[in-house]
């Protein structure tokens, strides 16, 4: 009886071991820059790996987050405003309070940063007083590096972009100096005349509504900044020759 | 001679170099990023405040102080009304605006009160009988909220005057 062999074609397995082969060089090629990499991280890990943000307000320390280790973040968050009037003090219509808002780099890798500013009112009950310009709420900015973003930026909400790096432990230059309530809410006034007509008095009309201001802070790492950048935040940015600034495009 | 090509390995080798472009590119968008966020609330607690004038009449003539007995802080002015004419003397802290108003140039704070402002006056030296009629002299007085000007200096609204009288 005549044995049925099954004949093996040879090419498509030489094919399919050069694939194999080809697969478990890029996975050993990973493997061993995993290795490399984490043993690097694990030498140098103060020095390398860690990203940190921290924001301050008038010098003082209000909310970060900061990477430790094995995935984990170490994260704080404060409130703003919380110092701006003195005890037993009313908040004033055109008075200057100081609002000073920086970024530190609390992390172990140079940074770029952006802040993105909100201001919004909020009546009586709570809920956004749509009727009142945020424009009344004015945040003096300084400049100073700082860099505003026309697209994104409307009289709500400020997209502001620090153009330097930032290195590990510095802080930037703030990007705002005084917060202010325009004058103009104080002309907004319901008249009251007495019955005997001897006595005037006027009404607030936004007495009882609160002033909110939010503060994002981006962070991302210098290294591979444009394309970092545009990963992270969907911007594209020129990126000096040394590294060092960036700038909207 | 036509060469017959399998097409399974190739497909198979297509998927494997398909699977290790993955793996580049997965690399290439690990970024170190992070981000952080604070926010803030202040309630505008603004208001008008009410004041109330003290008269006293004596041979000098009105003195008026004017008090300040509400919760916030103010700018007043007082201006006299009289058949009969009448002067101003300060005692420190009023000045006269030039308008028929003498202004208190400090803000008057919440509970605090003027320095004394005398309105003194002479009867009309025609007739006896003048001498004997009476004579009103109102007195009123307006305060206004203290706002801040650009540069951060406390100036007065009078666009915003609360005005009241008082008459002896």
């Amino acid at each position: 009886m005549k044995k049925n062999r099954k004949s093996f074609p040879l090419k498509p397995i030489l094919l399919l071991s050069a694939a194999a082969l080809l697969l478990l060089g890029s996975a050993i090629g990973s493997a061993r820059a995993a290795l490399t990499y984490y043993s690097e991280n694990y030498s140098a890990q103060v020095n390398m790996s860690s990203i940190g943000v921290t924001l301050l307000e008038n010098g003082r320390e209000i909310s970060s987050r900061n990477y430790a280790n094995n995935g984990t973040w170490v994260a704080t968050e404060g409130n703003l405003l919380e110092n701006m009037l003195d005890k037993g003090s009313k908040l004033t219509p055109g008075k200057k309070y100081n609002e000073a808002l920086s970024v530190k780099n609390s992390g172990n890798i140079d940074i770029f940063v952006r802040v993105i500013i909100t201001k919004s009112w909020q009546n009586k009950e709570g809920q956004k007083a749509t009727e009142l310009s945020p424009e009344l709420i004015e945040l003096n900015l300084t400049g100073n590096g700082w860099e505003q973003a026309s697209a994104p930026s409307s009289p709500e909400r400020m997209v502001l972009y620090y153009s330097n790096v930032v290195a590990s432990g510095e802080t930037t230059p703030e990007l705002s100096d005084t917060i202010r309530i325009d004058n103009k809410i104080a002309r907004m006034v319901t008249k009251n005349v007495s019955e005997d007509g001897k006595t005037i008095q006027y009404v607030y009309d936004y007495d009882g509504y609160t002033i909110n201001l939010d503060a994002e802070v981006n962070a991302v790492q210098a290294n591979n900044a444009k394309d970092a950048i545009k990963s992270a935040w969907g911007v594209d940015v020129n990126v000096s020759s040394d590294a060092t600034s960036i700038s909207l495009q | 001679m036509r060469i017959k090509i399998d097409k399974k390995p190739v497909l198979l080798a297509a998927a494997a170099l398909t699977l290790t472009a993955t793996l580049t590119v997965g690399s290439a968008m690990a970024y170190f990023t992070t981000h952080t966020t604070a926010k803030g609330a202040v309630p505008l607690n603004i208001g008008f405040t009410e004041t109330d004038i003290e008269e006293d009449v004596d041979s000098e003539g009105k003195h008026i102080v004017i008090k300040n007995i509400g919760d916030y802080d103010c700018f007043v002015r007082v201006k006299a009304f009289s058949v009969i004419d009448v002067n101003y003397e300060s005692f420190g802290g009023w000045k006269d605006g030039g308008d028929g108003y003498w202004y208190y140039e400090a803000v008057l704070p919440a509970g605090g009160s003027t320095e004394e402002l005398l309105v003194t006056f002479e009867y009309p030296k025609n007739t006896e009988e003048d001498k004997t009629e009476e004579f009103n002299i109102i007195v009123v007085q307006e305060c206004t909220p203290v706002v801040f000007d650009v540069d951060g200096n406390a100036v007065p609204d009078w666009k915003n005057g609360i005005s009241s009288d008082g008459t002896k």
